[in-house]
Order: C-alpha cells, then sequence, then structure tokens
C-alpha cells in the first residue's frame, strides 16, 4: 500500500527548518541526523519528565552495577524499592523503559502485577505525554472483546453487493504511534501476535506496516529536500498490561508462549509502600499532557538546536484553535519525533567482549543439558583433529564435567525452571533490550554528568556514545532469562549470568596474560579484548612477513599457531566445569577455523600475496576475513562455517 | 546501519612470537574426546581388555578335559558377579606363576589368578564409586583419604588392605576365585602378567596390533562352555597352549616390528625404543614359560 496521498504527513516544514540552519552551521548530513535525533530525544525525555514529574511515581526495576576496579558485574532487580545512588551504579525504572521503546526496534512491554499497582496508570500518563490523542490507542481486552485490530479496521457496506467489507485504515496504520492493550490475558493473548510483528493482517490477505513514516532527509548544499520511503518506518509501540495468571484473577489467563516470547515481561511492583503518602499529591484531573509537553518540547528542542525558539514554536505549535491547525502542527511534530526516534539510531555496534560472552550465556542457557552441549564441542573438536591430523596438530580437549557438581546443579535447576528452551527469538529479543539498557544507561550517565559538571546533557550524550559492552548484554540476559523462569521459587538466573561473565573475565584475562606474557586485566570498552580474536590474530601474524609463500605452507604456518592457542587455552580451565564449557567452545571455534584455512588454502595464499609483507597484521587479517564472508556467500558444504564467522565477528 | 553490528579489533602490541613456549599435545589415532596420548603412551583405552578378562572370569575353570589334573569348574556368569568384576576393572587381577601343562593333544597354558595388591588410585577410586556414588566419591576421598592412608595419588595402592574391604562390596567374593587355572586362547590376557605401567603401554601396542587385523591380536576368543550340556571341546581349540605362545615369541618383540615402528610414526610415539623393550621383555618371559 501506497500513501503518496496522505497530504497530512507533508508538514515537514519544521524538520526543513532545523536541517537548513543545521546545514547553514557546517553539519553534513550525517551531523545533522545525529544532532537533530539526539537533541530532540533528550527534549522529549526532559519534557516528559516535567509534565509527569508531579503525577507519576517512579518505578525503580533494576540496577545495574559495573566495578571497572574489579571488573566485577552486579545486576539486581529492584521490585520498586529505591536504593541510594552508588558511583558505579545505574539504576533503571519502568518510564526508561517505556522511553527507551519508542527509541528502540520493537521493545514490546508487558507489565504484570497486581491490580491498582498503577502499572496501566504509568504506562498511559507516559503515552498521553508524548502523544495527541489521535497517535495513541488503548484497548482493553476481555472474554467478549478481542477485537485487536479494531484500531486499525474500517467497515463499508458495499453499495453493489449489499454486504459489509472490512478494510484496513490506511490513515490509522500511519498515525497510530503506540498502542496500549489492558488486560491482555482477558482476551485472545495470540491475537496480538500480529501487531507484535508490527503488521496488521486480514482475512481477506489484505496487509499493512504498522508505524509512522520516518521523514528521509536529502541534503545538497544549504537545499534541504524531505521524501518518504513506504518501508522507512518507525515500528508501532505496542504495550501491554495484565494481571498474573493466578487463581485470584479468575479471568486471567497464561500468555501464549509465541506472544511472550515477543515481549519482555515486568513484574511491576507494588509500590504503595515505597511511595508512601507522596501520592496523596497526584491527581488524575489534570488532562493536559500533550500541551503542556509540547510547550516544554519545543523551547528546548530550540535550546539544543541553537535556532530561534518562536521559529521552531511557531512550526510545531497550533496558531489558533482549528482542528486542521492542530492537526498540521500535530503533523509537523510527528515527523520531528519519527526521524529522532528512528530505531536505526538506537542500534549500536557490540564489542566482541560482549559478543563472546553472550555466546558463553547461551552455551549454559541453551541447548539439551550441559553435558551434552559440552560433548558436542569435544566431537567439533575431535572431528577436525582426525581430518587435519597431517598437519600435526590436536585439539582434543582431553577433559569431562562432573554433572553432579554443586556448579552444574545450580545451573542445570535454573534451565530447569525455564518454560521453554532458549530460542532464536530469546536471542534477538536480548539484543534489543540490550540496545535500550545501553541507551538508558548512556542518557542517565550523561545527566549524571551535567548535574555535577554543569555541562551540557547534550554534549555529554554525544560524547557517551558507544559500542555495547559485556555490560550491557548481561544485563539484557539477565532480564530475557528472568522472563523465561515459569515458577520462580527462588530460581533466578542472575546466578548463571554472573558465572558466565565471571568465567568469561577469568579466562579472557588468563589466556590475554600468557599471550601478552605480563598481566592483563580485562577492559569492559577495549575493542580488542576477545579470546577468538586474540587466536585468530595469533595465526595471521604467524605468516605475516612470508612471501609468496604457497597455499599449503601458509595454512601449514597458521594452522601451527591456531594448534598452540587451542594447546594454551585448554590447559585453563581451572577444572571449573562451566569454565570447560567455554573453553571446549573457543577450543571447536578455533579448530573450525584451522579447518577453514586448510580448505581455503588456494583463496588465503591468492589473497594474502596480494596484501604483500607487512610489519602489520591487520591488512593480511582483513584479507582473511574477507575469504570468510565471501565463503559464507557460497553454496554451503561446511557447516561449521558460522563458528569462524564466530571468531572473526561478522 | 552497517551490516555487521560488531566492532572489528585493530593492531595488537604482541611479539612474533608469544606462543613460543607452548607445549603443544601430539595426537595418536586412538585419542577421543577425554583420552589424549601425549609425547609417551598413558590414558589409554583399556575398556577391550576388560572385556577380555570378563569374558575369561565367565568362563573360567579350564578346558573341558578330564586330563588336566587341576580341572576347576566355577563360572563368572553370574550377573551380579560380573558386574563388580566389570566396575572393578582389570586393574585388580594379576596373572602369575605361568607355567605348562599337559593335555591329552597339548601343553596348556596355566597360571594363577589373584587379586592384584598393587592398583593404581584411579582404579580405586572407580571402584569406589561404584558403590558410594560418582557424586560423591570426591567427598569420601576428602574424608577417608588420610585414615586409609591413601595420601599419595600418584603410587599404587593396595587394595588388598583390610580397612578397604569394607569400601569395596564384591571384592571378597572375587577373592574366591583367587587360584590356579588354564588361560583361555586368548592373548590378551598375557598383558594380565604385567605391572600397571607396562601393562598400560604394551595394551596401547595391543590395542592397535589388533586394530591392523594381526593374527592372533585380532583374534577375538568368545569361550562358551557349559558342564550340564555335555559338550566337550578339545583344549587345543579352547586354551591358549605352547603353541600360541611359539607363534608369538617367533617375533622378537611379541609385534612384528614393521608394525610397532608403524605404531609409533603415526601416533608420534616419543621414546619408541623404551617400549620395544617393554614388549621384548615380555616375549623372554613367554619364551621361559616352564613346565612339562
Amino acid at each position: 500500500m501506497t500513501f503518496e496521498n496522505n497530504k497530512d504527513i507533508q508538514q515537514t516544514k519544521a524538520l526543513e527548518l532545523i536541517a537548513t540552519e543545521l546545514a547553514k552551521d557546517g553539519y553534513d548530513h550525517a551531523g545533522i541526523k545525529e544532532k537533530l535525533h539526539q537533541a530532540a530525544f533528550l527534549a522529549t525525555l526532559e519534557s516528559a519528565s516535567q509534565t509527569m514529574g508531579s503525577r507519576v511515581t517512579p518505578t525503580p526495576l533494576f540496577r545495574i552495577s559495573y566495578d571497572h576496579d574489579s571488573s566485577s558485574l552486579e545486576f539486581n532487580f529492584l521490585e520498586g524499592k529505591g536504593l541510594v545512588p552508588e558511583k558505579s551504579a545505574v539504576d533503571l525504572d519502568y518510564a526508561d523503559f517505556v522511553f527507551a521503546s519508542f527509541k528502540c526496534d520493537r521493545v514490546a512491554l508487558l507489565s504484570e502485577g497486581i491490580t491498582g499497582t498503577g502499572k496501566t496508570y504509568t504506562l498511559e500518563q507516559v503515552l498521553k505525554t508524548v502523544y495527541a490523542s489521535d497517535n495513541r490507542r488503548g484497548i482493553r481486552l476481555n472474554t467478549n472483546m478481542s477485537n485487536v485490530l479494531q484500531p486499525y479496521i474500517e467497515g463499508r457496506v458495499d453499495p453493489n453487493e449489499g454486504v459489509l467489507r472490512i478494510n484496513i485504515n490506511k490513515n490509522a496504520v500511519r498515525e497510530i504511534a503506540a498502542l496500549f492493550i489492558d488486560e491482555q490475558n482477558r482476551g485472545d493473548t495470540n491475537a496480538i501476535l500480529g501487531l507484535l510483528d508490527n503488521q496488521v493482517v486480514l482475512a481477506t490477505g489484505e496487509r499493512a506496516e504498522l508505524g509512522l513514516l520516518i521523514p528521509q532527509i536529502d541534503i545538497d548544499g544549504n537545499d534541504v529536500k524531505i521524501h518518504f520511503e513506504d518501508e522507512k518506518v518507525k515500528p508501532v509501540a505496542v504495550h501491554s498490561a495484565q494481571n498474573p495468571p493466578n487463581p485470584e484473577y479468575s479471568g486471567a489467563r497464561r500468555t501464549d508462549g509465541a506472544v511472550g516470547n515477543r515481549q519482555v515481561r515486568i513484574n511491576y511492583p507494588n509500590m504503595a509502600l515505597h511511595s508512601g503518602a507522596a501520592t496523596i499529591n497526584m491527581t488524575e484531573q489534570f488532562n493536559h499532557h500533550h500541551d503542556n509537553f509540547m510547550d516544554l518540547f519545543t523551547t528546548k528542542l530550540a535550546n539544543y538546536l541553537n535556532i530561534d525558539t518562536q521559529r521552531i514554536r511557531k512550526l510545531l505549535l497550533p496558531q489558533n484553535s482549528n482542528p486542521e491547525e492542530k492537526d498540521r502542527a500535530n503533523q509537523e511534530y510527528l515527523n520531528i519525533h519519527a526521524v529522532s526516534f528512528d530505531p536505526a539510531n538506537s542500534q549500536n555496534l557490540f564489542l566482541r567482549s560482549a559478543v563472546e560472552n553472550a555466546d558463553h550465556i547461551i552455551m549454559l542457557t541453551g541447548g539439551n543439558d550441559l553435558e551434552s552441549n559440552f560433548n558436542d564441542e569435544l566431537e567439533i573438536a575431535q572431528q577436525w583433529t582426525d581430518e587435519l591430523k597431517h598437519y600435526g596438530v590436536n585439539f582434543v580437549y582431553n577433559t569431562t564435567i562432573d554433572t553432579k557438581s554443586q556448579l552444574v546443579l545450580r545451573i542445570e535447576k535454573v534451565r530447569s525452571a525455564f518454560n521453554e528452551a532458549l530460542i532464536e527469538r530469546d536471542k534477538t529479543k536480548a539484543t534489543k533490550i540490550a540496545d535500550a539498557l545501553a541507551l538508558i544507561t548512556r542518557y542517565k550517565k550523561a545527566y549524571e554528568i551535567s548535574r555535577e559538571q554543569g555541562t551540557s546533557p547534550l554534549d555529554e550524550f554525544k560524547g557517551l556514545q558507544a559500542p555495547l559492552t559485556v555490560r550491557d548484554i548481561t544485563s539484557a540476559y539477565a532480564i530475557v532469562l528472568n522472563d523465561k523462569v515459569q515458577t520462580k521459587n527462588g530460581t533466578s538466573p542472575v546466578s548463571v549470568i554472573n558465572q558466565a561473565f565471571t568465567d568469561y573475565v577469568g579466562l579472557l584475562g588468563k589466556f590475554s596474560s600468557k599471550v601478552y606474557d605480563s598481566k592483563k586485566k580485562f577492559d569492559l570498552t577495549d575493542p580488542n579484548q576477545s579470546i577468538r580474536y586474540l587466536c585468530s590474530y595469533l595465526a595471521v601474524n604467524a605468516v605475516k612477513k612470508d612471501h609468496e609463500l604457497k597455499a599449503d605452507e601458509y595454512a601449514s604456518k597458521m594452522i601451527e599457531e591456531l594448534n598452540k592457542t587451542s594447546s594454551l587455552l585448554r590447559g585453563l580451565d581451572d577444572g571449573s566445569d562451566t569454565k570447560k564449557l567455554l573453553v571446549a567452545r573457543v577450543n571447536s571455534d578455533i579448530a573450525s577455523l584451522a579447518g577453514f584455512i586448510h580448505q581455503y588454502r588456494r583463496d588465503i595464499a591468492e589473497a594474502f600475496n596480494q596484501v604483500g609483507v607487512s610489519d602489520k597484521v591487520m591488512p593480511r587479517y582483513v584479507a582473511l576475513t574477507d575469504v570468510v564472508k565471501k565463503a559464507r556467500n557460497e553454496v554451503k558444504t561446511n557447516y561449521t562455517l558460522p563458528r569462524v564467522e564466530r571468531v572473526f565477528g561478522i | 546501519m552497517a551490516d555487521n553490528r560488531i566492532v572489528q579489533g585493530g593492531e595488537l602490541d604482541l611479539n612474533s612470537d608469544s606462543l613460543e613456549d607452548v607445549v603443544v599435545d601430539q595426537v595418536t589415532s586412538d585419542s577421543k574426546p577425554g583420552s589424549s596420548l601425549s609425547n609417551g603412551i598413558n590414558n589409554v583405552d583399556m575398556s577391550y581388555l576388560d572385556e577380555r578378562l570378563i569374558n575369561y572370569l565367565g568362563n573360567i575353570g579350564g578346558a573341558p578335559d578330564h586330563s588336566l589334573s587341576q580341572f576347576k569348574v566355577m563360572s563368572l556368569l553370574n550377573t551380579e558377579v560380573t558386574q563388580i568384576v566389570r566396575s572393578l576393572g582389570h586393574s585388580f587381577f594379576k596373572i602369575s606363576n605361568l607355567h605348562y601343562q599337559h593335555s591329552k593333544e597339548c601343553r596348556v597354558v596355566m597360571g594363577d589368578l589373584t587379586l592384584n595388591p598393587e592398583i593404581p588410585y584411579r582404579s580405586l577410586k572407580k571402584a569406589i564409586a561404584t558403590s558410594i556414588g560418582d557424586e560423591h566419591v570426591d567427598y569420601f576421598f576428602e574424608e577417608f583419604a588420610d585414615c586409609l592412608e591413601i595420601t599419595d595419588q600418584t603410587k599404587n595402592i593396595d587394595a588388598s588392605k583390610p580397612e578397604l574391604q569394607p569400601y569395596l562390596p564384591g571384592i571378597a567374593q572375587v577373592q574366591k576365585f583367587s587360584g590356579n587355572y588354564s588361560l583361555m586362547a586368548d592373548v590378551y590376557l598375557l598383558l594380565l602378567t604385567l605391572d600397571s605401567e607396562d601393562r598400560e603401554s604394551l595394551t596401547f601396542f595391543f590395542n592397535a596390533t589388533r586394530e591392523s587385523k594381526v593374527y592372533p591380536f585380532s583374534q577375538k576368543f568368545e569361550a562358551e562352555y557349559h558342564l550340564d550340556r555335555d559338550m566337550y571341546t578339545p583344549a587345543i581349540d579352547y586354551c591358549l597352549t605352547s603353541a600360541d605362545i611359539t607363534s608369538i615369541t617367533r617375533e622378537p618383540h611379541i609385534i612384528p616390528f614393521h608394525e610397532i615402528v608403524r605404531i609409533g610414526s603415526e601416533n608420534k610415539i616419543k621414546n619408541l625404543s623404551e617400549y620395544v623393550k617393554r614388549l621384548e621383555k615380555l616375549g623372554e618371559s613367554l619364551k621361559n614359560i616352564p613346565g612339562p
């Protein structure tokens, strides 16, 4: 479906003004987009916080602490308790997640808690503040009302046949930015699947992707043009609330698995004790949330962008009370909102250490059981050893794990509490949550520094842009795995997450220290810290100065080096069962890389000889990475290739 | 948004000889996950020898030839006892005092089957785990090692100690089978005449020779003797005879030398000459079996 005729969305004068002014200030295309999305995001946060401050009790959910000196990470569920701030900690509350969800790709929150705790109220307050009434919808489900597509459909009687035709309401598809489904589990939870995938599909086959179109900014010198593309959409934010499916809520059913694994379940705490008598001052009677918000937003945005406030306000605020004028101003706002809350802006890069640690968490929580996960890895190493025996290599990891040890039993206990096995969607969900956590942590830190040092939050926010770390991905998995634990009974995935972190940091530190022959400490933000990176780097390092070798000669030297890294690594498990799992996994990835080098030795030799000899490793490392990328796009004959891709972080 | 969301690394401040001191393991054709052979020979797969021992004990008593003066019928086919033997393993058994005895057709190799007093620590641990469970065995040794005087895990342990008997159920039953028996026509049983170190390393050569189908190492003798069926098998078919011994001692090192070198080369065994000497020593002892 196209929206070329939808004139409402063409209100982009404010966007053009901002882009033009920034271009005049010397910003290029990327700079304009970055400045706009950062300024509008912070202006939204500040204006919404100011609008809601006296109306909503903050609901602390998580504390993430990381101590750089001791490389220790802690993740705590706060359950509404406000703790004394700590220098190394960031506390995240419910509203943070809602704001982050507007900016991240489909982070759908499902707030679950007993009735009357304010889960619906808080969410409604945020939505009412940030969006005008036309741009948000709320549906309350019950056994008789489960048609969650209601906001998106329109019915008309066909004049020729006299029957009712149901079609997608094309305006609603593009104007609803946020959807709130209350009492989700009193209706058919399965019905919201499509919405969580950001689409509406009718029985007739008619379908549409949901959300605001994101204006595309074209800049030619100081000439700014805006256009829209059908596929560039900011997904609709779908949030839900429900009571737990306990006997006391007789109408509440258990959430369908396919729905549950698309949502981030927040155990909404009962704040009555923690907020005390402070709620006396709160009233629901004030209803001009969005007007109040816009008044603040326009001023803050203009200040951040250093553009004349009156010019911004004239475009973004209605100049009279005519409905058409209100629509115009609102559409100007939505276009700025859509650009600045484009999920593409919140997707950060990951550090390799973050990816490796996530892989270890997956190793500890995925598959059938730890022993079979372990044995699968041993088998791969064994098989590559057999295949490569003419190189005289040995990747065999000669050990077992004790399935009866306290450590293994503790992890298996958490695994057995999962309502379903770890699936691909959990991993995607963890990545999205990691993006959200990184975003929240970043703006919290920016405001904290700004408050202490009297600097601009925008400058601090810009300066804190960094790839995602072990801290972000580990915390994200804590939330995802907590979602999967069906019955708590004292079972918390945090112990598994902590174990994975301890194993990884310990092994990385030991391995690095051996390779560098000096004490190496884990550095959360170092992009070069990665066990697999070190191993593959060493393999290329072994041939960096070799000139015009034959394919077999390059292969032999590199595989021999990998054999050494494997041997070194296998001696560093400290007898810990979980660390053995990590060693086994990395070891078989290294063995798979050796196998790849053997299989693609001719391609590698050709690439290396083209690059030539250098004191640097990177030219040939990049060449080897390109060979792996090329192999990835060929007809598959080696199904350990994903392991090699993992080694190269591609 | 880039295709790849992972930050790529950069140059590292590493020496070109960072891994110079790393010692790498060699691999042999017999290595499996959980058993690697490095340089020399250790952690050998002894399961085939255990299997041969169980087969022997299940048919112990010698050939059904009335001319054998030491004829004994004591079958271990009883499942419970077989299980005990299976869990204890070869380490607990020893054959000594090899000698020949005449049957009607030939000279049969006889030997004294006894419990081996000296067993490796890991064998004792495995045996105790059979009774108390794998999950508790470490705890057991933590608590009892001192009072059982098992302080050095690298040294062999005297399994016949009375203090150990309560923790090794079934061993008393097995002790009852101590005695002088003919050996079955199975050269693997000769390995039971060796101490634990030689037994392990020479089993490795026997295994490798068996896999390359060299007679008589590849011969899997499955005896089935049942008195009640009154089926008499000639001793020459059933027992290890002087002719069998001659056939293997014809080679100075029991195993053909070219076969030994092949095994050494393929498995990158260091100090092969040391193992050749051990094979030669076994050959010499077999050549000198006393008797009629």
